[in-house]
């Protein structure tokens, strides 16, 4: 009986293996066949673009900012890397990649406002994402590593390595969400909703902050200045009251950036937007109209720092 | 530790092999080492918990054998003290007095009762309800009191089912660990052949959805009403997958070692009423309240008030039992709400109709009960995930109104939801209909056979969610 059990899982571990070379081969070579679509942004970001202002963070980032604006305005050119559910370890991995290849002239890097809470559930992070990339991008293992000590391990499989961007690598192919167009706009979601219900309301903060978090952004804020690049952290607006005044996010970086005297520009009770419902698409995201008011002061404060 | 981690696998493989190589009589105390680092590997120092009630149910259950009379009964009492205590300290003791405090509060009275700093020992409500019902069969005469303290504090902590279930009954379980289990294929087959689909119900589905389901319900002012609609279904899919998704890995991870746990689920979604759910949705917490508080109480062998009353008590504690929060306690009161009003309607028959399960997968009105039995359910579920009471009925209120366009961070991230969504449909209906479990894996032809292994051992690395977190029954 002993020996039939090792026949059969044998056989079905070899032809798990078998169907794991192959489909993960192909997989991957669809994967990075890609020229446009959320997939193609991350190899375009880790290891391609080189614009002189790189964005970064989450879908907040990537409807926010308008680099066609900046690059008019401030005659840099500039990419927006913000994507839904980029958080600060991901955006830490990014500049790993980023400033491996050569140094911007500005990272601007846009925080949630509870970016550094311990959250009592798990949020899906970017940094699944980066897995195609753990074995030829030294610099992220680190990053990756934060998923599971045994990443390396699961990595051994091909298929694991596109887990979960099986979908994004043919959407690459298929344009289901006009993603040519993202392109054109360097990387910016414009969305055009306005936002009709009431004001989001914050009662209070988990005041526990999360250190490997913290850690990624010190890892951020020490390779900037290795660099010589300038780094400006920023919480971009939000429809939303807060009944609880201390922010731990917003005072932790304010203690961090001020130490290290990097900029870092806070838009949470900013009556130019809170006043106006309009300018968002929901309580957490600017509209094309607000990300216009929006890019427009921050390149006025840009300018203000150059 | 818990199932979803490559630790688990390792501990698995270890355990169950290390199993067989042992004689006999070494046996208990290899499970039952295995069962204590399991355990410690949450947090350590609670396994001093589970052992001040282990302590007090084995000689507890002795005294109730050897006592005359009266005698009985106190020591039953005295157990079921012990361990509701420790319930009550670890569970509810904040919750009640912050309930206190706010009631105080509105007279302008301050709480002087302290609040504990403690945390929840995980599983403490599975094992304390199977604790207590090793006390209460004793007592009932329909179980023999474990001499060896060893095997007892096995029956407790026996691994697999430790932190989530099945809640087993000593009738069960307890004299399987006194035989001599030999290596067995069928077993070792049939028990991967579970695990496998457990961790599919786990990675690809629970998990996968759990990630809409958290984006949505935990920022409720940032979603339109669609959204809470969709994200609610998705809910009712989280949880069923997230839970017999454990007990599928639990019963598979007890029948390699060739113990036989209780089934837990069966096929809940394709019930065509409400107590029918009920049958088929956590069958060993259901029967556990059956047979320890509805029978007893009653059941419906009283005036009709009174087994309305009898439905509403038990599934009020029922919801209590899943957490120290009213959005539980309100899930539970509707669920028994909807028993109560099946019962009142129950006049209005639907027209006979044949039930054999080929008359029902092709019967448009079996379909139409399945439907309005899930929508109840799942609209019981708001109270269920919502964190707090304010944030279902803002939820509702929403929802009601149908409007706005669906959130789709990314189309993935809803599109690998529905698609496990329908491979879970596909195989469950199947198995209704030809009355199998998990077909495909049975299947005559080995082609098919290995096919289907393959199939979903490839849904897992493609899609799985790994290192996704713990099961969402644990906290309770």
């Amino acid at each position: 009986m002993l020996k039939k059990l090792i026949i059969k899982l044998a056989v079905f571990f070899a032809l798990l293996i078998i169907v794991d070379l192959i489909l993960g081969a192909v997989i991957r070579k669809i994967y990075f066949g890609q020229n446009h679509g959320g997939a193609y942004r991350i190899t375009y970001v880790l290891e391609q673009a080189t614009p002189d202002i790189m964005i970064l963070g989450s879908s907040r980032a990537a409807h926010h900012y308008i680099p066609t604006m900046m690059q008019d305005s401030l005659g840099l050119t500039c990419y927006n890397a913000g994507r839904d559910g980029s958080f600060i370890s991901y955006a830490n991995a990014e500049v790993n990649s980023i400033l491996k290849r050569y140094s911007p002239k500005t990272i601007i890097l846009d925080i949630l406002d509870d970016e550094f809470e311990v959250r009592s559930y798990n949020i899906e992070d970017r940094v699944s994402s980066l897995l195609p990339y753990y074995k030829t991008h030294p610099e992220i293992r680190e990053i990756v590593d934060l998923k599971s000590p045994l990443e390396k391990y699961k990595l051994l499989s091909n298929l694991y390595t596109f887990n979960a961007l099986l979908l994004q690598s043919i959407t690459g192919a298929v344009d289901l969400k006009n993603r040519k167009e993202e392109e054109k706009n360097l990387g910016y979601i414009a969305v055009h909703e306005k936002w009709e219900g009431e004001m989001g309301i914050t009662d209070s903060h988990n005041e526990k902050l999360d250190s490997t978090k913290i850690k990624a952004l010190k890892n951020i804020m020490a390779a900037c200045n290795e660099k010589k690049v300038a780094l400006v952290i920023v919480v971009s607006p939000a429809f939303k009251k807060y009944n609880q005044h201390y922010n731990p996010t917003v005072a932790l970086v304010n203690e961090i950036a001020g130490s290290s005297k990097i900029p870092f520009w806070n838009y949470l009770q900013d009556t130019t937007y809170l006043n106006h419902s309009k300018l968002f698409m929901d309580v957490r995201h600017l509209n094309h109209d607000g990300a216009k008011i929006f890019t427009a002061d921050i390149i006025k404060r840009l300018k203000a720092v150059n | 530790m818990i199932f979803n981690s490559i630790e688990f696998v390792f501990f698995f493989i270890l355990v169950t092999l290390t199993y067989f190589i042992l004689p006999h009589k070494f046996r208990w105390f290899l499970l039952l080492a295995a069962s204590c680092y399991f355990y410690m590997a949450f947090v350590p120092v609670y396994i001093l918990i589970l052992g001040f009630t282990i302590v007090i149910d084995y000689f507890a259950g002795i005294m109730i054998e050897n006592a005359p009379g009266k005698k009985r009964k106190l020591y039953l009492v005295f157990s079921l003290i012990a361990n509701i205590g420790v319930l009550a300290i670890f569970k509810y003791y904040n919750f009640l007095n912050e309930n206190l405090s706010l009631l105080l509060g509105s007279f302008d009275t301050k709480n002087p009762v302290p609040f504990l700093k403690i945390l929840l020992p995980i599983g403490l409500s599975f094992h304390t309800f199977q604790a207590m019902s090793y006390t209460i069969e004793v007592y009932r005469g329909n179980q023999k009191a474990e001499r060896h303290f060893g095997i007892y504090a096995l029956y407790v902590m026996f691994y697999p089912q430790l932190v989530a279930g099945p809640i087993e009954r000593p009738q069960n379980i307890l004299h399987q660990f006194h035989e001599v289990k030999k290596f067995n294929y069928d077993n070792i087959s049939a028990g991967l052949k579970l695990m496998l689909w457990g961790f599919f119900k786990k990675l690809v589905v629970a998990d996968r959805l759990g990630i809409y389901v958290d984006k949505v319900y935990d920022h409720p002012d940032a979603h339109n009403g669609n959204t809470f609609l969709l994200a609610t279904v998705f809910f009712a899919f989280q949880i069923y997958c997230d839970f017999s998704g454990y007990s599928d890995i639990a019963i598979g991870a007890a029948r390699t070692m060739g113990f036989k746990l209780m089934t837990n689920f069966k096929s809940p979604y394709l019930a065509k009423s409400i107590s029918e759910f009920w049958s088929r949705w956590h069958i060993s917490l259901s029967s556990w309240f059956t047979d320890y508080l509805y029978i007893p109480l009653g059941g419906n062998r009283v005036s009709v008030p009174r087994w309305y009353f009898n439905l509403m008590f038990v599934f009020l504690l029922s919801g209590l039992w899943h957490g120290a929060n009213w959005t539980f306690i309100i899930w539970g009161g509707i669920n028994g709400l909807y028993l109560v009003l099946a019962i009142l309607i129950k006049k209005i028959k639907w027209a006979n109709f044949d039930t054999s399960p080929r008359a029902r997968f092709l019967n448009a009105k079996y379909f139409l009960q399945v439907i309005t039995t899930f929508l109840l359910v799942s609209f019981a579920w708001i109270f269920f995930r919502a964190k707090e009471v304010d944030d279902a009925f803002f939820i509702i209120k929403k929802m009601a109104s149908f409007e706005g366009q669906i959130f789709v961070p990314e189309p993935y991230q809803v599109l690998y939801p529905v698609m496990a969504i329908l491979i879970l449909l596909s195989v469950e209906t199947i198995d209704h209909y030809k009355k199998t479990h998990i077909a495909f894996f049975s299947h005559r032809n080995m082609a098919v056979r290995y096919a289907a292994y393959l199939f979903f051992a490839v849904m897992i690395l493609l899609f799985g969610v790994f290192d996704g977190g713990q099961f969402i029954y644990f906290q309770f």
